[in-house]
């Protein structure tokens, strides 16, 4: 139990330490903290919408921040997230519409299938190229965010994949059965963070209570001594860097499935990228990453409402993101964080 | 006609990248991972903009970008090396920081959404600003080779980035010489964003478009050293230089040729080592190890 309060107490001062220094600069500006905290926590909260939106935006983060945490307690760099989830995205998209005939039971386990492992390409020849070359897996998925971006765009305008409805191209409208809905009428609670919560609790146990899970920390804490004893450091990387794309794609399914009812471009307002965020201030726990993901998107939800009511940026939410990386990531000012970080010091690029 | 478009689009492109690359080099023969390059364009492309708009001088546009490059630069050297924060982190810290940074100054004094407004005429002595940093990037590889091979500094700087314990011991101060590597690989590379500014003609968001990340995979395709780094960013270069011919020449769809650079990119280094067999990539040792002075 005190160990348990220990480990909660270091991400919760980080993230109060932030909002202190988010404050300061409201402050440094002329603007008062507890107008903008108000505008922003009714913006998240004020209505039944307003709490199934914030419910159902910390989904793809709970996801993205999976996909960052996991392969980070392997000692790696997944900033991939982004492009695997796009990519998941519109193969979610794509699939439901082609096979729509099938019965839902069927077509919703095909969905996520497909969007799955095609994520998986890119997040696999990452792992594969740090694995077999030594090519530094940040530049590797970077490079391929970029190629899945034009990919998709280029994708989405052959005919018959997508449509050019309005402004911006789409795919064709899913079927109802597959669509996703409140868990329990009436809370605004999905049965996508219903799921999203359940992976939490997989990953938690396979990561702690595991031998995989155990091969994997060991490698991200030390490499050459996970090595010295039986841990095949390549296999590790691969096969951690092959989780990430598939946790990633449940974010771009989720989106697909429960909110769009169709893949839109741009529709992500860089998700991956928050999950750096998101994991690092759960610390890369997934149990952690669950209450980060809540956090970031009460913020990311009543940012509307405070660049409406407050008239601060929506923008400067992203800052805020940025904040509570280089908090975690100092070593100086994280003291107590010192467990999580994994061993990211070899061979970097 | 086709060679000559395809090699002059090629210089152009290599340009940022040269300038970008040979920063990251002066960083990363330091000890110090420099992820941030990305950021650190993104910030000098903005401020280039944001000052030649303000005072009508080109001129004074680029210093403001060279000095902001070097003051992100010194942030990002900082966290890493008095702050021991992990470098990659804080280096993907400070490009997430420029994406949405230079996003929220664009509402704040331009109020636009997506880019700035256009900055009139970029020449210097009648010819385009953008030549001139041509000349300076491909006169910064043989600059920079001195620099690292030539000079005390040089010799201090690369002894730091790997064997600081040694270095330190001989009275050499590691933190001030690894800190001067990260200032002027964000000269550099602020350098790098000014020339994107000045061949766009004003600035746009993400304008930096994953350079830096290219950049960092010349370094790694060079091996950390100057002229085989200059010898990948023409390579990568090429990328950008066949992606217009592609679009124009043959018609083939621009949402699919903007993927040649990052594709040649990833298929070169996945594919070079396997010509080059046994000769893997040797990183600077202590890249990456944070310094403590025992």
């Amino acid at each position: 139990m005190k160990r348990l309060l220990r480990e909660v107490a270091a991400p919760v001062q980080l993230a109060l330490l932030a909002l202190g220094l988010a404050s300061l600069l409201l402050l440094l500006f002329g603007e008062s903290p507890y107008h903008v905290g108000k505008a922003l926590l009714r913006g998240a909260f004020a209505s039944r919408d307003d709490l199934a939106r914030t419910l159902a935006g910390a989904v793809p983060l709970i996801f993205t921040g999976l996909a960052v945490a996991i392969p980070f307690r392997a000692g790696l760099f997944n900033i991939g997230a982004e492009g695997q989830l796009i990519l998941a995205g519109f193969a979610a998209g794509v699939t439901a519409t082609v096979f729509a005939d099938l019965s839902p039971i069927a077509l919703m386990p095909l969905v996520m299938l497909i969007a799955m492992l095609v994520a998986m390409i890119p997040a696999g020849i990452a792992g594969w190229m740090r694995s077999r070359i030594g090519i530094h897996e940040v530049i590797a998925t970077i490079l391929l965010n970029f190629i899945i971006y034009s990919l998709v765009m280029w994708l989405l305008r052959v005919e018959s994949f997508g449509l050019m409805a309005g402004m911006e191209p789409k795919t064709a409208e899913i079927p109802l059965g597959i669509r996703l809905g409140e868990a329990i009428p009436g809370t605004g609670i999905g049965v996508a963070l219903v799921f999203a919560v359940l992976i939490a609790v997989v990953a938690e146990v396979v990561l702690f209570r595991t031998k995989p899970g155990l091969m994997l920390r060991a490698r991200g804490g030390n490499p050459r001594a996970a090595e010295s004893v039986g841990v095949r450091s390549g296999r590790v990387i691969l096969g951690s860097m092959l989780v990430g794309g598939a946790l990633a794609s449940f974010a771009g399914t989720q989106q697909v499935l429960e909110v769009h009812h169709s893949y839109i471009e741009g529709f992500s307002p860089g998700y991956g990228f928050t999950g750096i965020a998101v994991a690092l201030l759960g610390a890369n726990r997934p149990l952690g990453v669950v209450l980060a993901g809540l956090f970031f998107a009460v913020l990311r939800s009543g940012a509307f409402a405070m660049d409406a009511l407050a008239g601060i940026p929506r923008e400067a939410v992203g800052l805020l993101e940025v904040l509570i990386i280089l908090l975690v990531a100092s070593e100086l000012i994280r003291g107590s964080f010192r467990k999580a970080r994994a061993g990211t010091a070899g061979g970097v690029a | 006609m086709i060679l000559q478009d395809v090699l002059t689009a090629t210089i152009f492109a290599a340009t940022p990248l040269l300038l970008a690359a040979l920063g990251g080099l002066l960083s990363e023969r330091g000890g110090v991972v420099n992820i941030a390059l990305e950021g650190i364009m993104l910030f000098g492309a903005f401020a280039a903009a944001a000052v030649t708009l303000w005072t009508g001088s080109p001129l004074l546009g680029i210093i403001a970008g060279v000095l902001t490059g070097a003051l992100v630069g010194a942030l990002h050297g900082t966290a890493c090396i008095y702050l021991r924060a992990d470098h990659v982190i804080s280096g993907i810290a400070v490009n997430m920081f420029a994406a949405s940074g230079t996003i929220l100054l664009l509402k704040v004094v331009y109020g636009t959404k997506g880019s700035s407004p256009q900055l009139g005429s970029l020449k210097l002595l009648g010819v385009p600003l953008t030549v001139h940093l041509a000349v300076v990037a491909l006169a910064a590889v043989p600059l920079v080779w001195f620099l690292l091979y030539r000079t005390r500094f040089g010799l201090r700087l690369r002894a730091c980035g790997e064997y600081p314990e040694a270095a330190d011991a001989v009275g050499i101060n590691v933190h001030g010489y690894r800190l001067a590597g990260v200032v002027l690989s964000g000269v550099l590379a602020g350098l790098a964003g000014v020339f994107l500014v000045m061949t766009a003609g004003s600035f746009a968001k993400h304008m930096s478009a994953g350079r830096g990340y290219i950049a960092l995979a010349a370094l790694v395709f060079g091996r950390w050293r100057p002229v085989a780094v200059a010898i990948g960013c023409l390579v990568f270069a090429l990328g950008r230089g066949v992606q217009d011919v592609l679009e124009l020449e043959i018609g083939i769809p621009p949402q699919l040729s903007e993927m040649m650079p990052y594709l040649l990119t990833l298929l070169v280094l996945a594919v070079w080592p396997l010509i080059r067999r046994g000769r893997s990539a040797e990183p600077p040792a202590a890249l990456g190890r944070p310094f403590v002075r025992g």
